[in-house]
């Protein structure tokens, strides 16, 4: 049921169609009120009077100034919004792919027939129920330079340590590891169910054939999967390009701008700096960009699923 | 052949076991260190088992903060979000699912776009609007702002489109009303669905901060990330003084545990709830 | 209805002279809400001293809202948003500028008019005149703090030290007997090696006390950071590298500090640094360490690096009245506390605090206190961060300001000091120019 769900979209319009009289036309805004009266106060009046604001000088206390487009125009000559944009890039350009491989690779690894998978899937999830106070006060404790458990190991397998935090050259990747030992457990699970939908006898009939594991990898598990790892993809992308809440515990974006991100720049413009304007002009941009993402990968998915299917 | 199954069956616990340790070793490390004495915790040789076990960290985390009323805040907070979403997102998700009106996509894509605003940006207005309705410091504060959650509307919508007609249409040639459906057939369907929507809305309430932190006054409504963040930064010169690791650690372990002791125990149905969300579209 | 109206408003006029009457007659409790960001064992020092309060207060009850300075003062702003900012709130002087001009903070100057415990006379001069923000006063200060020198008593004595450092040259020179690497050499000694050391002689922050202690070397040569009319960065770029020359050389020449320490405190607790460059703040600890482990140490004042003239960096904790609150009239009730905490700061130095009111700073049983000495002598050197309205956007700790970015890339990754006090420099004539 999950393989086809495209075909069934359609169902709903004839069925839906066939027997309209069966509900009154004013029935589903009924059935959709009392969230749309939600999402509305809390979610989409807030965002466009983000929007508004953006067109502002606004100090979050007092009356906000109309000021145009000068917020936009500020950004083009902006270090501090470069150094985010290019932290952000950089933390989404390794941190997506990492997940997407790493959960993957788990979920076929712990989808093996072995007794004692369960026991994986338990511990690769564990981190995942964490609240981020505590996976960033826990992993600046363990990427701690001289007396951290990583570090430790490290010294001790003649590596030698790095100076995680503090290390404008290394602090991003102690967020990116930490990020990753965070949610890798999400994509995995995301994964399992994938591959539990798989046929089990299109593997018995490669494998009479002849079929390699690495033959079955990448012509049946890796395809079949395909619209699981689009979902993958699309939350690691929203949620790696608005990273905050890790940034926000371990670094403020520091040492000096090496782990400053687009989110924590926002946070700290609008509640820090106290130009509201400024930060919800930088949300709008961040806005755009992910909007522009997700166009790209929806097209590009339909593109597949149709080359796929024709 | 029987030697070479053998050895890829080592190989693979070699690889379970390496994955468990990895995945698990921060939350031990976490353990050990809330029981050891701030004197032997910053050491620079590893040991996992404290030379000295002592309780002091949890017993000054207990004395100074009110962490069972967070606790308890927590509960309340995350519990009523996730009532509230479960009957907002069902109805929502219905109506978006099985439904014909006008207006449909477009309704759907602009509660989809909502994911890309960052929640900082939404942070004042809300505050404002709470204020003007006497609302700040009540657990309403916290727990209204969370019905409108795009993921549960999209987590219900999909699965919706996904359960075959026949039922429904059995129903309705009995004269069912569509809310009657929906209710006594539909729902029942919806279990799995209803299951992945309360965890991850549980979830995210209990760890949410941000909002929190500006919504909440005092420790009549505080909850427990906001209430914790007070001792737990570990970043030097945040808390002027020495960093005290053991007390940060006991104040983790004790926010930690809730969420994962329910894990554990519920683990199956976390991990198929969870497996839901991935449902496309 | 004219007459109707005026029948009201008197009736009006007498139910509200009549009401607060009513109000002390049944016993009514006040309550303030105090919010402060101590987050330490200050913070619990603090929250006894309220419990004191309330329980002789039972008219005026009082909760204190302990949360780290910067989410605290995000949550400040946001309830003034609304009217609904704490009763009290404890900030640090060079903060105040910012609230000022939002008008956030209300001006005391005439509320206090009555009082005798709350006079400038009263304080340390030091700690009251910062909260004077051009001819008007907005907070009452509670204490002051600035680094001092501290050291390991032991360490020095295996040494053969007698004295503490109290110039740079003499920072250098004894820096060098007390640093040592894993084979015993010092560091102008032959096969001395620094990837190796295992005794430091000083800390080195790789946070804002980089910056600090640079702002205490920069003032000692006597160099300003923004123009008098507030609008560009006056930055000295010569004396502002001189002085952060001298600290990196610390690091990078002479090898008597390490380079990106993170946890100084417990390395001198440890004997891994044999001096610390801190706040009074530390005292607590050490005096608990010594009372455990028999830990021996000193204090005394932050070394005169350049001879232009003394300087040290320094604070202070103070206490404000914000000005978007509920109920305005709690006011006399919040300055009431104000006045009891003063009296009561003894306990409060207990915490390592510096008390700013004259009467408990004199006590004997303040002055007489462990290391407390060194701290008093600076107390007149302390030397403030300007207190601006952007000051947040160029100073803050807890983002990559121009001062932070300054600092780290010189102390963390040796950048050239007169490059990056440049561009920092830069940075904030940018900001200043944006107000």
């Amino acid at each position: 049921m999950r393989v086809l769900p495209r075909p069934r979209t359609s169902a709903v319009a004839s069925t839906a169609s066939g027997m309209g009289h069966l509900y009154s036309r004013w029935t589903p805004y009924l059935f959709l009120l009392p969230y749309l009266l939600a999402f509305l106060t809390f979610r989409l009046g807030p965002s466009l009077f983000g929007l508004g604001m953006s067109f502002t000088r606004w100090s979050i206390v007092g009356s906000p100034e109309w000021i145009g487009t000068a917020n936009y125009e500020l950004m083009r000559i902006d270090p501090r919004l470069d150094a985010a944009l290019k932290n952000t890039a950089f933390f989404t350009g390794l941190t997506v792919p990492l997940l997407v491989v790493l959960s993957l690779a788990l979920a076929i690894f712990l989808n093996q027939p072995h007794k004692g998978r369960a026991l994986g899937r338990v511990a690769a999830f564990t981190p995942y129920v964490l609240m981020s106070t505590v996976v960033g006060v826990l992993w600046t404790w363990i990427l701690e330079k001289d007396f951290g458990l990583l570090n430790a190991y490290l010294n001790k397998l003649g590596i030698g340590g790095l100076p995680w935090l503090v290390s404008q050259d290394v602090a991003l990747y102690g967020i990116i590891l930490t990020t990753v030992w965070w949610t890798v457990g999400y994509g995995m699970v995301l994964f399992l169910a994938g591959l539990q939908d798989i046929p089990a006898e299109l593997y018995e009939a490669a494998r009479i054939d002849g079929a390699g594991p690495l033959h079955l990898l990448r012509h049946i598990t890796l395809p079949l999967l395909a619209p699981t790892t689009f979902v993958v993809l699309m939350l690691t992308l929203i949620n790696s390009f608005q990273v905050f809440d890790q940034v926000y515990v371990m670094t403020s974006g520091g040492p000096g701008t090496s782990t400053l991100t687009l989110v924590q720049y926002i946070y700290t413009t609008a509640f820090q700096n106290l130009r509201m304007g400024y930060g919800a002009a930088v949300a709008t941009l961040l806005f755009g960009i992910l909007i522009v993402f997700a166009l790209i990968q929806a097209y590009l998915y339909r593109r597949g699923i149709r080359g796929v299917a024709s | 052949m029987i030697s070479m199954r053998l050895l890829g069956k080592l190989i693979w616990y070699a690889l379970l076991v390496a994955l468990v340790v990895v995945m698990l070793a921060p939350i031990a490390w976490m353990l050990s260190t809330s029981f050891k004495p701030e004197t032997e915790i910053a050491t620079i040789d590893v040991h996992w088992i404290p030379r000295t076990f002592t309780l002091d960290n949890y017993q000054r985390v207990f004395d100074r903060f009110n962490i069972l009323r967070w606790t308890l805040n927590s509960l309340i907070v995350s519990t009523g979000a996730t009532l509230l979403v479960l009957l907002l997102d069902s109805l929502a998700g219905y109506a978006l699912a099985r439904m014909q009106f006008a207006g449909r996509g477009v309704i759907f894509a602009v509660i989809l776009s909502m994911l890309f605003v960052p929640m900082q940006i939404t942070v004042v207005p809300l505050f404002l609007m709470f204020s003007k309705l006497n609302l700040t410091d009540t657990y309403l504060a916290l727990i209204l702002p969370v019905g409108a959650n795009v993921t549960g509307v999209f987590l219900m919508r999909q699965f919706f489109l996904n359960i075959p007609y026949e039922l429904e249409d059995a129903a309705r040639v009995d004269g069912a009303s569509t809310l009657r459906i929906w209710w006594s057939v539909v729902l029942p369907l919806a279990r799995p669905a209803l299951t992945a929507v309360a965890i991850v809305t549980f979830l995210s309430t209990w760890n949410s901060f941000f909002w929190p932190l500006i919504a909440t006054r005092t420790d009549a409504s505080r909850t427990l990330p906001v209430g914790i963040a007070q001792f737990m930064s570990l970043r030097p010169g945040q808390a002027q003084g020495a960093q005290a690791y053991g007390q940060a650690m006991a104040g983790a372990v004790l926010a930690a545990m809730p969420p994962i002791v329910v894990f554990y125990m519920l683990q199956r149905y976390f991990i198929e709830g969870i497996s839901m969300t991935g449902i496309k579209g | 209805m004219k007459k109707m109206a005026r029948k009201l408003s008197v009736m009006l006029v007498l139910l509200a002279l009549l009401l607060p009457a009513a109000a002390s007659a049944q016993g009514d409790v006040v309550t303030l809400e105090f919010w402060g960001g101590w987050t330490g064992p200050d913070g619990d020092i603090m929250d006894q001293l309220v419990q004191q309060w309330n329980a002789e207060h039972p008219n005026i009850q009082i909760t204190l809202t302990r949360q780290q300075w910067s989410p605290l003062f995000d949550a400040f702003v946001v309830a003034s948003a609304s009217n609904e900012a704490p009763d009290i709130l404890a900030m640090h002087p060079q903060e105040l500028a910012q609230f000022i001009v939002l008008d956030l903070l209300t001006p005391l100057d005439d509320l206090i008019a009555g009082s005798e415990i709350l006079k400038p006379e009263n304080y340390l001069e030091s700690a009251w005149n910062p909260n004077v923000y051009e001819g008007t006063l907005y907070a009452i200060p509670l204490d002051l703090h600035m680094h001092g020198l501290y050291y390991n008593l032991d360490l020095f004595e295996q040494a053969g030290i007698e004295n503490p450092p109290a110039t740079g040259a003499e920072l250098i020179e004894i820096g060098k007997q007390l640093t040592v690497d894993a084979n015993g050499n010092h560091p102008d000694d032959e096969g001395f090696d620094p990837n190796n050391v295992v005794q430091y002689a000083i800390n080195m922050h790789s946070n804002h006390h980089a910056f600090f202690q640079w702002w205490a070397l920069y003032r000692q040569l006597g160099g300003e950071l923004i123009s008098e009319d507030g609008t560009e960065c006056a930055m000295d770029i010569d004396k502002a590298a001189q002085a952060w020359q001298f600290l990196q050389d610390l690091v990078y020449t002479h090898h008597i500090a390490p380079q990106g320490q993170t946890d100084y405190a417990r390395d001198f607790l440890s004997g891994r640094t044999a001096m610390l460059i801190d706040g009074p703040w530390q005292m607590p600890a050490f005096e608990a360490a010594e009372a455990e482990t028999g830990f021996h140490w000193a204090s005394a004042k932050y070394p005169q690096v350049f001879e232009e003239n003394y300087a040290v960096w320094g604070s202070g904790h103070n206490l404000t009245l914000p000005s978007k609150v509920a109920d305005p009239e709690k006011r006399d009730e919040a300055l009431q506390f104000i006045e009891w905490l003063a009296a009561n700061s003894t306990a409060w130095a207990r915490a390592g605090q510096l008390p700013a009111y004259r009467e408990v700073m004199e006590s004997e049983e303040f002055r007489t206190m462990y290391g407390r000495e060194a701290f008093i002598e600076m107390m007149p050197y302390e030397v403030f961060l300007p207190g601006i309205p952007a000051y947040n956007e160029i100073f803050a700790s807890n983002a990559p300001t121009p001062m932070m970015v300054m600092a780290q890339s010189i102390m963390l990754e040796q950048a050239d000091p007169a490059t990056a006090a440049q561009t920092a420099c830069d940075e904030i004539t940018f900001i200043l120019q944006m107000q």
